[in-house]
């Protein structure tokens, strides 16, 4: 027994004081009421059915953030855990992310009016996710009562310290030939002149193809100064990193990304979090920038006409995954 | 925490110096007999179990059988799908020669296991395997022509491969399923988060255009070569987690009975699977086929 019942003897033929009956039985009943434990049950009597759910392990299954594209526009600087952008992501978007509705964007959601115009009138992006045809549905800078930018995460309780375990994977999609859309300008531009070519006073404004290195003109060996644009990720439980990515290139257009990490926690509230960053990596120096830092631009001539591109790709994370165990006792 | 205390005892009318009473006496004996039917978590001290107790360590250890799992160990070559097949099972093993140990198939990586929704609360699927696909096998010439740009952008851009797990409901064969992407415009799809590799068109077909060109223009050799891993969990009740199993896209709906089968699933993006052109090249003429191998597949179910 947990506790030693106390020793309130009675005899034969005395005479009872209420007193001893009474602290017998409420020993025993203070036993029965919640201090019951593996000297009163006996060996191999319990199965699961007869254990309450959660009390090994309790697992937490990312449902919500799985149908959706989180979109990097590129000039965020530092780990963050909210993208640019929430997309949808749907069987139109099933090769390239949100590439595949960029006439959408640009023609029905992104610039109004569509030809011209200063900075000021660009105010319908601010209706984006109002539009019902748009597959943008929230972003950073604005956000919806609906949806999130808000990167994958957990938030949960233990009542006893527990082993936290995390799983994630999802896809790293560079959308190559999308334009940048840290500006509805620019995107527009691009937009367009991918469809009519440069020129007219319109120009490229980012790169609308290709991959996103950069060696710097005047430099005397140029590689080593080169740089690669890339991508990074961490899981991080509490503020702590349980497993983190290196600089990711992106040789590859859509990669996949799988993280795992473990930790112990006491008992309180938690929060489990995918977290990201953009960064230049120099292969040369084997140093990283912020993917804001600099101006990285890239200067050619067509014909008689010369252009300076910047050298910038948005990223989309699609179709992610996380999944926690809690695993406690 | 609930708080139902309904096989807790009480002791009635005890006190120093008062009349004991006949409904005091049965109130204590009956509360006493109840407990009988009501014993539950709340009579039992929080931590006072132990090992011990329990009937086997299968209360929270994985419990299923070889079926549940399969591996392949080394590599083979297999053409992948044709663009217009969609979603194809993947054939890592084959008969007479590497085949799949564990799971339902030779050829497949294919498991299944029953559940019982009363006894099992949580799975989690896991895979891991290697993917090779050599891009610059395809098209004309083994090293880049700035001049002839067609040669490589034709054969060796946007070869993109997905790759899925597709689980079926409780009592489902895998051919009654919707080989689709579970989305919220396909929400009976049971391929669950898909994950995607393909090479820039840079590393396989356009090193030529004028921007971001790398000064010594490689020779178009790049090859997609990759471990893909992915995990997907299901349940056998709502929680906070996965509050809308009815509608649920990243979390498998497990609350009815029967067997689950789950199996890897791939597609591609190309329309056609390409031969190799390259003059002189061993593979000259022959179809370039995608590697694969060193497969882990598994479900690791939590009863409790």
């Amino acid at each position: 027994m947990t506790w030693r019942k106390r020793q309130e003897h009675m005899m034969d033929e005395d005479i009872v004081e209420p007193s001893e009956w009474r602290i017998n039985m409420n020993e025993f009943g203070s036993e029965l009421n919640g201090f019951l434990d593996n000297d009163n049950v006996f060996e191999h009597s319990l199965d699961a059915t007869e254990v309450k759910r959660d009390t090994f392990t309790r697992v937490l299954i990312n449902q919500k953030f799985s149908q959706y594209g989180y979109l990097f526009s590129h000039l965020q600087s530092g780990w963050t855990n909210r993208s640019d952008f929430l997309v949808f992501e749907g069987p139109g978007t099933k090769w390239q992310g949100i590439k595949s509705f960029r006439n959408r964007i640009g023609r029905k959601s992104f610039v109004s009016p569509p030809t011209s115009g200063s900075d000021g009138d660009f105010d319908s992006w601010a209706t984006i996710e109002e539009k019902a045809r748009s597959p943008i549905l929230a972003r950073k800078s604005k956000q919806s009562e609906t949806y999130s930018t808000q990167l994958p995460f957990q938030t949960f309780s233990t009542e006893t310290d527990a082993l936290v375990i995390v799983d994630f994977h999802g896809t790293v999609s560079w959308q190559v030939g999308t334009g940048s859309m840290n500006n509805p300008d620019d995107f527009w531009d691009d937009w367009h002149n991918s469809l009519h070519g440069a020129g007219g006073g319109t120009e490229y404004k980012y790169t609308t193809n290709g991959y996103a290195f950069y060696r710097p003109r005047g430099y005397y060996y140029r590689y080593r100064a080169s740089s690669v644009l890339c991508s990074m990720w961490r899981l991080v439980v509490d503020g702590m990193i349980v497993a983190e990515t290196g600089p990711l290139g992106s040789e590859y257009r859509h990669h996949p990304i799988y993280l795992s990490g473990a930790i112990p926690v006491s008992s309180g509230t938690h929060r489990v979090e995918l977290q990201s960053q953009l960064v230049w990596y120099s292969p040369g120096s084997d140093k990283t920038v912020q993917s804001s830092a600099g101006k990285r631009v890239h200067s050619y001539t067509d014909g008689t006409d010369s252009y300076d591109i910047q050298l910038r790709q948005d990223c989309e994370l699609r179709f992610p995954n996380l999944i926690t165990q809690i695993r406690s006792r | 925490m609930s708080s139902d205390t309904s096989g807790f005892v009480t002791t009635a009318g005890l006190e120093e110096g008062k009349t004991i009473s006949k409904a005091d006496i049965n109130a204590t004996r009956d509360s006493w007999e109840e407990a009988d039917n009501s014993i539950s978590e709340f009579n039992i001290r929080e931590e006072g179990l132990d090992r011990r107790s329990f009937d086997t360590n299968d209360t929270w250890t994985d419990v299923l059988n070889r079926q549940s799992r399969c591996f392949m160990s080394g590599l083979r070559d297999v053409q992948h799908p044709l663009a217009s097949q969609g979603w194809k099972p993947i054939r890592f093993g084959r008969s007479g020669d590497t085949k799949v140990v564990g799971g339902t198939s030779e050829e497949f990586a294919s498991i299944s296991f029953d559940w019982d929704p009363q006894l099992h609360t949580y799975v989690i699927l896991r895979t891991s395997f290697w993917f090779k696909f050599d891009v610059g096998l395809l098209g004309s010439a083994q090293r880049d022509d700035a001049g002839d740009d067609n040669n490589f952008e034709i054969k060796r851009a946007d070869h993109d491969f997905q790759f899925g797990i597709l689980v079926t409901a409780p009592g489902e064969t895998i051919g009654d399923s919707s080989k689709n992407v579970r989305t919220t415009t396909q929400p009976n799809g049971q391929i669950f988060c898909p994950v995607q590799v393909g090479l820039n068109r840079t590393w396989s077909a356009d090193s030529t255009g004028t921007f971001n060109q790398i000064r010594h223009k490689f020779d178009r050799r790049s090859a997609i070569a990759t471990t893909v891993s992915m995990v997907v969990g299901g349940q056998s009740w709502t929680t906070n987690s996965a509050p809308n199993l009815e509608n649920n896209l990243g979390a498998i709906d497990l609350r009815e009975s029967g067997l689950v089968q789950a199996r890897l699933y791939w597609r591609a993006r190309k329309d056609a699977r390409e031969t190799c052109d390259i003059s002189g090249s061993e593979t000259e003429g022959q179809e370039i086929k995608a590697e694969l191998g060193n497969m882990q597949f598994f479900a690791q179910v939590f009863r409790r």
